[in-house]
């Protein structure tokens, strides 16, 4: 599949805590393909942060691989490789900029570490600011404390181009800003995957965002991906109870609301005590016999690439479980 | 370590519009523009010139004897005599260079110190930490001056001793100060962003950590400075002084062997101890401006 | 008779505006929306409604409160602030930003809430007090025991549930929740919406709630007021404001945000951002951002009634159709 953009392969990330080790991202497998814009969805401790920054090699995954292009990404050489050309936006605006760093600094701060030729400088920064919709002359010297959060955002967009990457890996970068400097910062991002091809992986919370922005998204919990599919057909047709559950919980901006729902109960689970069995079967409202005991692996569902890690659409699998047990 | 992810704290509105606080202002406008700061520097800028001139203004030779012994003030002698009939003010103005050369480089020396150990704890962590941490800790308990005069005490006196015995002593309070400055900003997404792009430790605490933490380092080695003329003048009044060059310390201490209060010979102990701690003061109003102005937490009360 | 009524609300930052003329009803159980994006003043204005803004900001403007368990009305900008803690708690409480984190660590949840009553009641007997904190634990969804517990003891949801206690500790009428629920996950922000929901009615409370998002408001709200440039410039039932928006800025704001099942991609966005409280533009403050802009809107708009119980503050209000926007007025990277 050298197709792919970025592809990891049974990837595992654990911190050690107090408590035990805490499996931040347990067994993921997806692809990153070109040009597309690839959502990862999920609530806070899921591990979708951690994948993220185990996809540019900021932390060390405990297992499983990380493939660029098809090629693995081990070593140096390859990690340098890697974040030359997939490059990574944060979430808070206020905390990605240096303070003390002049706007041209900072977009200029790339090409000084991968040592782009000087005289190229002044142009690629220029460029990457137009691209964003700074002015240049108007936003260069200045330092991000004299810019609002909508703008340091575009300085940060506008530093991960300057070295006009292949990939670009948002983690949550509007969730902190308002709508209407949100739909700016989206409008932005969207044009640049439309005239560069830049392909996007988009980390996000906000489930109806990633519905209207991702051609594809993969649901996590609990460090897993659980669903995953194109954005249309996971969001609107979910398959997993616990996406139906995160689907239900979403308020909607509309007259009269989203109506009566059934809610999902209890919080998300500490990482460093995965239930055993499907890791969602504690708060599963449809769990029946052997789901505290078989952990289902993705189960594809129709023929579009959808894909559900639930016993419900695998009964076979989960029968022979519960003969295993009787026998 | 856990999973660094902060949940959505969107649309924080601030009551007060930012940029409009007094603390928004330079250091330049602080200390020119408040009466705290241009007396502080003042005071200072009075003493470093005595310091750089004394010698060529001071009426007397410092050293000369006469037969005017312990003398009270007169036209001949503004501030009297000395036990060896030496002029007290001319050994004040020359006097004011020891504590200026040694309160300031042996406050460079421990803002290095500091800054080096306290970057390379908070900065690299795990083992690094664990050797640096506990002897910063160690060099925070002891009581220091007994320390000082045990270092001196071994090494024979002299100017450079001095400043390095104050200087190896007193870089535990900037360490801690950097290490707990780093370890907030190692943590901050522009250093995360600065290593996502690739970039290498020594380019990071370069760019990043150091041009943070410097207003912070020097608003402390200001305080040090203070710290480091008191210890000087403790250390000569004891006796361990540089024999051959005159301080205030030594002066007290001269006068104290001579007996001069008993004696009533006022002009000669009020003068150095005045003058101890006048720069002392001046010098510890300017740092104190500029750890507020670089903190703002003690900035709340305005 | 309503029971909060706000008329003429302004609070100024060193002669700057941040509220600029608020005025609004609240009636007795009603729940109020107050919605409008970062530094409209919205906050600003829940601070106010209970004298709560630090001494650099000065308020003005009448805020009268009507409690059914007061004999009299309670005329808020009159009372001191010994006077005020009379009056919070007691009749408005509040649970605010990030209030998750608010809970003193070093106490076991009881005892904050217990000090809240006792600050409120003359010499309650200890016995009624441990039976009404198990008694409004129960009410939040709690089971009792957890209130001998520390604060990081909680999970954030049960921090979140044990702040709407404290805030219902001395049986207040109204409620005022600034972003009650934005530091949490959808899920659980769902179950935190349900409760103040089910609270209201079991309670009678009229809720004040704040928040950035419009389905949050939609979801938990009778009546929405939209907050621009510290003033408000839309209010009306939640179904005639989300169902037939009459200001555009609402307008350009509702079509910004996705409805899953409705139109995918990416909505035009409204250009530039919102005026800085010191150069506020004259006339009509969403002018220099609106499609719409006219000459007539140099003057300023009056909020008026457009349709039973809908307010707009645009010259141009009732809109019964929203024709295609002209070319923006002004933008140039200002968001």
């Amino acid at each position: 599949m050298s197709d792919s953009l970025m592809e990891v392969r049974d990837l595992a990330v654990q911190f050690k805590v107090k408590r035990g080790v805490t499996r931040a991202v347990d067994g993921v497998s997806l692809e990153w393909r070109p040009g597309e814009i690839f959502g990862v969805v999920g609530e806070s401790g899921c591990g979708k942060s951690t994948l993220a920054r185990a996809l540019l090699g900021l932390v060390e995954p405990a297992a499983g691989e990380v493939a660029l292009r098809g090629n693995r990404v081990e070593g140096k050489a390859e990690v340098a490789e890697l974040r030359r050309r997939v490059q990574m936006i944060f979430q808070d605006p206020y905390q990605t900029l240096n303070p003390r760093q002049r706007v041209r600094s900072i977009v200029a701060e790339p090409l000084l570490v991968q040592k782009v030729d000087r005289s190229e400088h002044d142009g690629r920064v220029r460029r990457a600011l137009e691209d964003v919709g700074l002015d240049p002359e108007r936003f260069g010297s200045r330092y991000p404390h004299q810019l609002s959060g909508g703008q340091r955002q575009r300085v940060a967009i506008a530093a991960a181009l300057v070295l006009e990457p292949e990939g670009l890996v948002c983690d949550e970068p509007v969730s902190m800003l308002d709508a209407s400097v949100r739909a700016q910062i989206l409008t932005v991002l969207g044009g640049l995957q439309e005239r560069r091809g830049l392909s996007l992986l988009f980390i996000t919370h906000d489930l109806s965002l990633a519905w209207s922005l991702c051609d594809r998204l993969a649901v996590m919990y609990l460090g897993r991906v659980v669903e995953q599919g194109s954005a249309v057909d996971v969001i609107e047709h979910p398959r997993h109870p616990y996406t139906q559950a995160l689907v239900d919980a979403i308020p909607v901006p509309s007259a009269g609301g989203g109506g009566p729902r059934e809610l999902l109960g209890g919080e998300l689970p500490d990482a460093t005590d995965v239930p055993s069995g499907c890791r969602f079967h504690p708060r599963c409202p449809r769990r029946f016999e052997p789901c505290d005991r078989i952990d289902p692996p993705l189960i594809a569902i129709g023929g579009r690439g959808q894909a559900a890690a639930c016993l419900l659409h695998d009964p076979e699998l989960a029968g022979r479980a519960v003969e295993a047990a009787d026998g | 370590m856990t999973e660094v992810q902060t949940a959505p704290d969107a649309g924080t509105p601030v009551v007060a519009p930012a940029g409009s606080s007094a603390g928004d202002r330079s250091v330049r406008e602080l200390f020119l523009h408040t009466w705290r700061g241009r007396i502080g520097l003042g005071i200072v800028g009075l003493f470093v010139l005595t310091a750089i001139f004394g010698s060529l203004i001071a009426p007397d030779d410092p050293n000369a004897s006469s037969l005017a012994v312990l003398k009270g003030i007169s036209a001949d002698h503004p501030l009297g005599t000395t036990e060896f009939g030496s002029d007290v003010f001319s050994q004040l103005l020359v006097g004011a260079q020891v504590s200026i050369i040694v309160g300031f480089s042996a406050a460079v020396i421990s803002a290095v110190l500091g800054a080096a150990v306290g970057l390379a704890g908070g900065y690299f962590g795990g083992w690094t930490d664990r050797i640096l941490d506990p002897l910063e800790n160690w060099f925070l308990v002891i009581p220091t001056l007994p320390l000082m005069i045990v270092l001196a005490r071994l090494l024979s006196p002299s100017l450079g001793v001095l400043i390095a015995v104050i200087g190896l002593t007193s870089w535990a309070g900037t360490g801690r100060i950097v290490r707990a400055q780093v370890l907030t900003l190692r943590e901050r997404a522009f250093v995360e962003r600065a290593r996502a792009l690739g970039a290498g430790d020594l380019y990071i605490i370069r760019t990043h950590i150091l041009p943070n933490t410097l207003p912070l380092i020097f608003a402390n080695t200001v305080l040090i400075v203070a710290v480091a003329i008191l210890s000087e003048s403790a250390l000569a009044f004891l006796g361990l002084g540089d024999p051959t060059r005159i301080s205030w310390g030594t002066m007290l201490e001269n006068a104290f062997n001579a007996g001069a209060p008993s004696a009533g010979a006022w002009w000669y102990v009020i003068p150095p101890g005045l003058c101890i701690t006048t720069l002392v003061l001046a010098v510890s109003i300017l740092g104190y401006m500029l750890e507020e102005h670089v903190n703002p937490r003690l900035r709340e009360h305005r | 008779m309503s029971l909060l009524e706000v008329s003429d609300l302004r609070v100024h930052h060193r002669g700057e505006p941040i509220v600029d003329g608020v005025d609004f009803e609240l009636g007795a159980g009603e729940a109020l929306g107050l919605a409008g994006e970062s530094g409209c003043g919205k906050t600003t204005t829940a601070l106010a409604l209970m004298k709560l803004l630090p001494p650099t900001l000065k308020q003005s403007g009448r805020l009268t409160l009507r409690p059914p368990e007061a004999e009299e009305p309670i005329n808020i900008e009159k009372r001191t602030e010994a006077g005020m803690g009379l009056v919070r708690w007691r009749h408005i409480s509040l649970v605010f930003q990030g209030a998750m984190n608010s809970l003193d660590p070093v106490q076991r949840v009881d005892t904050q809430i217990a000090e809240a009553i006792r600050l409120h009641e003359a010499r309650p007997k200890a016995k009624e007090v441990r039976e009404r904190i198990s008694e409004l634990l129960k009410t939040v969804g709690l089971t009792p025991g957890l209130g001998r517990r520390y604060p990081h003891q909680l999970s954030g949801g049960q921090r979140q549930r044990m702040m709407i206690a404290l805030a219902l500790a001395c049986r207040p009428s109204l409620v005022i929740a600034d972003e009650p629920t934005t530091a949490l996950d959808v899920v659980m922000q769902a179950q935190v919406l349900q409760l103040l929901e089910n609270l209201r009615e079991q309670l009678g409370l009229a809720l004040i709630l704040i928040s950035h998002d419009l389905g949050v408001l939609a979801e938990t709200c009778d009546r929405i007021a939209i907050m621009y440039a510290g003033r408000i410039v839309e209010i009306g039932s939640v179904d005639s404001v989300f169902g037939a928006p009459q200001h555009p800025y609402t307008k350009r704001l509702l079509e910004s945000l996705p409805v899953i099942g409705g139109e995918r991609g990416l909505a035009t966005p409204i250009p530039g951002g919102p005026p800085d409280p010191g150069e506020m533009p004259e006339g009509c403050r969403f002018r220099p951002r609106c499609p719409y802009a006219a000459e007539r809107c140099l003057e300023d708009p009056r909020l008026r009634e457009v349709a039973p119980g809908h307010a707009s503050a645009c010259h141009f209000a009732p809109w019964s159709e929203w024709p295609a926007p002209a070319a923006p007025a002004a933008a140039e990277g200002k968001g």
